[in-house]
Formats: C-alpha cells, structure tokens, sequence
C-alpha cells in the first residue's frame, strides 16, 4: 500500500497536510491554552516539591537545585509540544470509516500521519513563545552553552520528534484492533512523566528504575534533549545518546510500518 | 424515594453496558491506577532523595496518598466525572435530560459509571493500609469515626468543585477541559502536606481551591502534626464539614446555571 517514490508533487502535497495540520490547532487554541495552564501548574508544584526537598542542601547526587529547575522546566514544554495527536485521529478516522477517503488519497497513509503531527507540533511552536517567559521566571532558563550545542539539541529534539511521532502512529494503529485508544494514550502519558524524566531526572532514580528508563524509548522525549541542552551529556556520552536515537528512530519506522501491512489487511469500512 | 428506585436501575443499566466492554473496562482500570502508582513512584524517589518532606516521613506521606486516592476513587463510583456534561451542553443532547422524570444531575451522574474508579479505590485502600504499616498508626475509636466523617466530606468536595466547573458550561462553552485542569490540581497539589506551600498558596488551596481539605489537612490531624497548620485544632477538625458547605453551594450553583440554559438544539 505504501508509495515508494516520493515524486515533487508528492512532496508539495506533504507541506500542505503540514499546513492543514498547523492551521487546525488554532481552531482549537483553547485547548492549548488549558493545557498550557495544566503545565504551569505542574512545573510549580514540581518546583515547590524540589524546593522542599533540597531545603538546607546545596547539591544532590550532583544537581544543584538551579539546574533541576531548568532541567524540569525544559522537559515539560518538550513533553508538551511533541505530545502526540495521532492516537485521537487515526482512532476517529476509522471510527467513522472516514479512514476510506485517506486510503485513496494519492499520498501514503503513514506519510499523511507523520505530516499532521508535524503539523501540530509546528503549530504548537508560537505558544512556546508564550511558555517562556513562564520559563524563564519560574526556572530560570539560560541559553545553551554554545552554538554547537545549541545545534545538538536541536537535532536531539528532532530525532526525538520523529520517535513521538512513530509511536503516537503505532498507537493510533491500536484502532484498527480496538476501536480504541484513548486508554493507552493514557499509558503513554504516565509512562513519559515518569520514565520520560518529566517528573524526576533519570539521574535521581535508583538504579534498577533508571535501568528500565533506559531500554525504554520515553527518555528520547524529556531527558536526552534537556541533558543534552543542559552540557550534561558530553563527547562520547552524546555521540553514543545520539546514535542510540538514530537506531531507535529507525527500528520503530520498520515497526510502524510491518503493523500498518497487518492492520490495513484487517481494515473494516465502517459506514461504507 | 421513586427517583431514587429509577436512579438505581439507571446505573445498573449503564453498568452493564459497561460491562459488555470488559477488556476495555479492564484497561482504563489498570491505567487509572497505574497513573496514581505513578504519583506515589514519584513521591519515593524524591523521599528516598531528601529522606522527608516539609518534615513529613516516607511513611506519613504514604498515608496522605493513599487515604486522598481511596477518597478520590469513592466519590467517582458515586458521582462519576461529570466531564460529559459540556459535550452534553454543547450538542443540546442535555435537552433529553430535561423531559425526563428525574432530576438532571442524577441523570447526568449516572450516565457513565466511571469503573475506573474502582481501580483507584482498591489502589488507594493498598496503599493507606501500607502508609498505616510504614508509620505504625494505631486507630482509636475516635479516629476512626473522624476517618469516618473525612472520607464522607472528601467524597462531597472533590465532585463540588467538578459540578461548579461543569455548571460553567452552561454559560460558557468549551469549559470542558477545565474539569482536567481542576482534577489534575486535586491529583497532584491535593496530595502533598499543607505545610510545604507558601502561606498564600496555603490559603488558596484550603480555600478557594480547596484540594487539600480532602486529605492532606485529615491526615495532617490524624497523624497528630496539627500544630503545624497555624490553626486552632478544632478548625482543622471541622475540616470534613467543609465538603458538606462546598457541595450545598455547588448545587446552588448547578440549579442558577440549569435556569439559564439555552439549548444548542431544537
């Protein structure tokens, strides 16, 4: 069913399923704003919770509690901004058999799942603007320390883009199966608070928790970005961070894409 | 006493349609109380980090979470989330409630029973008994009756508070998602010793949002700290009735709002 070539006008047709998707979030700017709100609100209660905890203690296990608030601050807009859309929409595509009408499309049906959520994410981006002075008040966020890093960040958070974006596409795929999938979205969400490194930095959870954390793909999300942002991750450590990224983008590609070939097989019209 | 015999059977009705779903009915249980596990994974690390919290033990800090999660779970199986009220205000669908002979929020109340619930009611009790071991509580009769009366102010506070936020979507459409925002407050700032907030946010939350009258300021008497509230202790012990007075008000609030609805609908 996939496309293979990717012809110029496919690609046009691409950056305007981008657009479409980045147009829609404005309709639906309230949400954002409450979300938004829901996150202001978590970062203080994180930021009042620390703060008691490091009362009289200048260092713990290393982290100053100025970086910790940084760290925290970063990776709840990370978390915010790359929350995946997919689930909710592939879901009700195939809820209501619209899922007919993107089967015909002359654009692969992945391709159009992965473009949508750029879509979001990107129109996500200006309400960061909004987010930051939030930031930079309650955390005290200062720049990269350099251009360079500045750069690795960036390609971090891509890459950790692209891995959201892969397992929100699995997740949605869960509708050709269940008809639902706002449950495991809710998995999804509690998994990356805590595994993903929103809640605590994986430096601070015991040994075997942190374990788990790094087999699991959610720190891709909150934690190797923000370390990276932070210079906590140096030479060999990030090169090795980075390309673990790489080879989990591409092994959950060839996941998404060997569930897609069972699912479309099992595609009922409803509706049709 | 009829509506209360139609009350029953509608929710016996709705829960067995949601039985019909059982897996996924499974599901959200499961989720529901691993979201809350999640909470408390939190608090150990960061009390196996600090070794307390404003002064609060491990232990003690289990006993909060696990006395507001039981709490919490109680007043969903009897309330229900009311989170489908907008999209019921917004679609005129809440007309249907209105010609039937039983008082809407009844209705709305026993729309969907929230299974869920009994997910974090079985994980709160888990872990109130394992705060209970950890900080080695020996129940006297009178604790138990204060236990008695907490549990039942809780399980009226947190759904005053939703039924105020859902009874704005009569006047205001798309308030819907501000019932998370009030959840996720409860969730989260609810289950933290008073004592670690600044004296305003103090204020805020025992007053306007009052998160944590449902258990933190309880446990905060149970477990015999009450001298670090700043109050007279019977003001910290009236704390239960505190759920009666929001819970009146609210339904205040919900009739104003059902006098003012106009429908979306024909």
């Amino acid at each position: 069913m996939d496309r293979q070539i990717a012809t110029w006008p496919n690609a046009l047709a691409y950056l305007r399923l981008v657009s479409m998707a980045a147009r829609t979030i404005y309709v639906y700017r309230a949400n954002i704003g409450v979300n938004l709100l829901a996150m202001v609100v978590q970062l203080y209660l994180l930021k009042v919770v620390w703060s008691a905890v490091y009362a009289g203690r200048s260092t713990i296990a290393g982290v100053g509690l100025d970086e910790l608030l940084q760290y925290l601050v970063l990776s709840n807009i990370q978390v915010w901004l790359l929350s995946p859309s997919l689930p909710a929409f592939v879901q009700d595509r195939v809820r209501t058999g619209q899922i007919a009408i993107d089967l015909v499309r002359p654009v692969a049906f992945r391709g159009q799942l992965i473009a949508q959520q750029a879509g979001t994410t990107v129109g996500m981006l200006p309400f960061v603007l909004l987010a930051l002075p939030l930031a930079v008040g309650m955390g005290g966020l200062r720049l990269p320390s350099s251009l360079v890093m500045a750069c690795l960040y960036a390609i971090s958070l891509s890459l950790g883009f692209l891995i959201v974006t892969q397992i929100g596409l699995l997740l949605g795929l869960l509708a050709f199966w269940t008809l639902e999938t706002t449950g495991f979205l809710a998995l999804y969400r509690f998994v990356v608070q805590f595994f993903g490194g929103a809640l605590v930095p994986l430096w601070f959870l015991p040994p075997p928790l942190r374990g788990v954390a790094e087999l699991l793909p959610f720190q891709f999300q909150a934690f190797v970005p923000a370390s990276i942002y932070l210079d906590r991750l140096g030479g060999d450590e990030l090169l090795h961070a980075l390309a673990l990224q790489v080879l989990w983008v591409v092994g959950l590609f060839v996941l998404s894409r060997l569930v897609w070939q069972w699912a479309i097989t099992r595609a009922v019209i409803n509706g049709g | 006493m009829r509506a209360l015999s139609t009350y029953r059977r509608l929710v016996a009705a709705n829960l067995t349609a949601e039985l019909r779903h059982g897996p996924s009915a499974l599901v959200g249980l499961v989720m529901s109380f691993g979201f809350q596990l999640t909470g408390l994974l939190f608090l150990w690390v960061v009390l196996d980090r600090s070794g307390g919290l404003g002064g609060w033990t491990k232990g003690e800090v289990t006993f909060l979470y696990g006395l507001r999660l039981l709490v919490r779970g109680l007043s969903l199986l009897v309330f229900g989330r009311l989170d489908g009220l907008p999209g019921l205000v917004h679609s005129g669908g809440f007309d249907r409630y209105l010609v039937r002979p039983l008082p809407p929020l009844l209705q709305v109340m026993a729309a969907r029973v929230s299974l869920n619930a009994l997910g974090d009611v079985v994980g709160g009790v888990t872990i109130f008994l394992l705060g209970n071991t950890l900080v080695r509580f020996s129940w006297s009769p009178t604790d138990l009756a204060y236990l008695v009366l907490v549990i039942l102010g809780g399980c009226l506070l947190e759904p005053a508070l939703r039924l105020i936020v859902a009874s704005l979507s009569f006047w205001f459409v798309g308030t819907g998602r501000l019932l998370f925002v009030v959840d996720d407050l409860f969730n989260s700032a609810g289950n933290y010793p008073l004592s670690i907030f600044d004296g305003a946010i103090q204020l805020v939350f025992t007053l306007a949002v009052p998160v944590a009258l449902v258990a933190s300021v309880p446990a905060t008497v149970l477990l015999a700290r009450t001298p670090e509230l700043g109050v007279q202790p019977l003001v910290a012990q009236a704390v239960p009735f505190a759920g009666l007075i929001w819970f009146v008000t609210a339904h205040r609030v919900w009739q104003r709002a059902l006098r003012s609805y106009q429908s979306t609908g024909h």
